[in-house]
């Protein structure tokens, strides 16, 4: 029986894709059969940031019409075993979802898989609440930022009220908060919200600080995860994220101001 | 099984009626708004007429209550208030005299035919109230046991507290209830309102935020004072 995590916002454009890879790609590495979905129908991202565009032969959409099954439109990734990526239909819209047919694909996919990451799209309509609705556990992406904060707020709020085991009085859906785009130098300025800020007002617990990182937008434009690159901040954290996922107790790392150490100094200086 | 609140008359007073209609509303606003009350009258000796009928509903409706007919009334006010639409209920005893003596009883204005009162019930949540979430405590009071997001609005007819931090907006005392208050441990709402009357954000004094109050209303104006 597969664990469904749902990564969603609210907010657009705060790094659930980003994290959606990150993360899957995190669990296939530790050796759990994974696949991702991208819930985006219409504006799909997921096989760009995973590197996979160029191989989309069917859809989720394909699936849930049942013009295909899911072995011929899963995406084996060529760098990580375990990991499978069901990517979004481009063609059609967001209408074509339906929940029966979302079910059906996750009742299929949860016999052989043991995580099954559903990339939200932004907002909260129908792929929102789609991508949502079958969740056991969910990370609410959130940029240190207020209308970032107000709308994971709301998306909580739905979390807790219109999914499948609230409206079946189950076991609440578990939530997690990951910040992304943490600038540990604005904040001590005062410019950007802290940890503490953040946690003050969304109350659920914390499973990432992914901070500011240009190695980011290197991983997207490659289409390699970023959590692949070992040298960067972002990539080591999401790691770090991962691990308390699986229930590891990990320090959070990247939250101050690095220091600049002597030597890093007498660098500067020689070149 | 329909309940209904039966008043005995035992004097034409309707100073006193009223007065002991507002006593009564008050013991239980939420039970006894919008209750059907029959008027008995039964015990009365004096003599009563349409008119005072009339006046007596004004004042039930005044009250709160909704007036439903008469029961125990002499032949003549029985065929005026049947003219006037007004609903006869079987008595309970013989139909009454007008001349007959009869020592008034002490006034017992009414007498509850239905089980006592149920205290209001109160909603107590113990989950934190999220933005665009909406909860209404209707006919009594609201405990939210965390914090109220910004954008979240929390309603009840009788009084608000949030033991926590209050983003969102507070509407306390919805049905018109003057007296409800709302209690917070660290005022930060959007706009709070007492029976209607409303502050925003903007207009809450300075160095009342961010500290543990209690809003209420006096006067058509919202205090808001430290606890």
């Amino acid at each position: 029986m597969a664990t469904v995590i749902v990564i969603t916002s609210g907010k657009g454009g705060v790094g659930k894709t980003t994290t959606s890879a990150a993360i899957g790609t995190g669990l296939a590495m530790r050796g759990y059969k994974t696949v991702v979905i991208d819930f985006d129908v219409g504006l799909r991202n997921l096989d760009l940031i995973m590197g996979c565009e160029r191989r989309v032969v069917y859809d989720f959409i394909n699936v849930i019409r049942k013009e295909s099954n899911l072995n011929q439109s899963m995406i084996k990734d060529k760098r990580v075993d375990n990991l499978y990526i069901l990517p979004a239909s481009q063609t059609r819209d967001k209408d074509t979802l339906d929940i029966e047919g979302v079910e059906r694909v996750i009742m299929e996919l949860s016999e052989s898989f043991d995580y099954i990451i559903c990339d939200s799209p932004a907002g909260i309509e129908r792929g929102a609440f789609m991508a949502m609705y079958f969740a056991d556990e969910a990370v609410v992406v959130t940029n240190p930022e207020v209308s970032s904060v107000r709308d994971s707020d709301r998306i909580l709020g739905l979390l807790a009220s219109k999914t499948h085991r609230a409206e079946k009085n189950m076991e609440p859906v578990k939530e997690h908060l990951l910040l992304t785009r943490y600038e540990p130098s604005r904040v001590k300025k005062g410019e950007m919200l802290s940890v503490d800020d953040v946690q003050e007002i969304l109350a659920i617990p914390l499973l990432g600080v992914i901070p500011e990182s240009k190695t980011v937008l290197q991983a997207s434009n490659a289409g390699n995860p970023v959590i692949l690159d070992s040298e960067s901040s972002a990539g080591q954290a999401y790691d770090d994220a991962v691990g308390r996922l699986l229930g590891e107790d990990l320090v959070h790392r990247f939250l101050e101001v690095e220091k600049k150490g002597f030597f890093n100094k007498l660098r500067l200086f020689r070149s | 099984m329909i309940s209904l609140t039966v008043l005995e008359v035992y004097s034409s007073d309707l100073g006193d009626l009223n007065q002991q209609l507002r006593d009564k509303a008050h013991q239980a606003p939420a039970f006894f708004r919008n209750a059907p009350v029959m008027l008995d009258f039964e015990h009365i000796s004096e003599e009563v007429d349409i008119d005072w009928l009339d006046s007596a509903n004004r004042l039930l409706t005044g009250n709160n209550f909704v007036p439903v007919g008469i029961a125990g009334a002499p032949t003549s006010l029985e065929y005026a208030a049947r003219a006037r639409g007004i609903a006869i209920w079987p008595s309970s005893g013989t139909e009454r005299q007008p001349s007959e003596p009869r020592q008034p009883e002490p006034e017992k204005p009414q007498k509850v035919a239905t089980p006592p009162p149920v205290q209001p019930l109160t909603k107590v949540l113990h989950q934190p109230v999220r933005s665009g979430q909406k909860v209404y405590a209707q006919g009594g009071d609201l405990i939210v046991l965390a914090s109220v997001s910004t954008g979240a609005e929390i309603l009840a007819d009788g009084h608000i507290h949030v033991y926590g931090t209050l983003r969102g907006r507070a509407l306390a005392g919805v049905q018109g209830d003057e007296s409800a208050r709302i209690f917070c441990h660290d005022l930060q709402a959007d706009l709070v309102a007492i029976a209607g009357y409303y502050m925003i954000n903007d207009d809450l004094p300075a160095d009342k935020r961010q500290t543990a109050v209690q809003i209420f209303l006096d006067q058509e104006h919202l205090h808001i004072e430290s606890l």
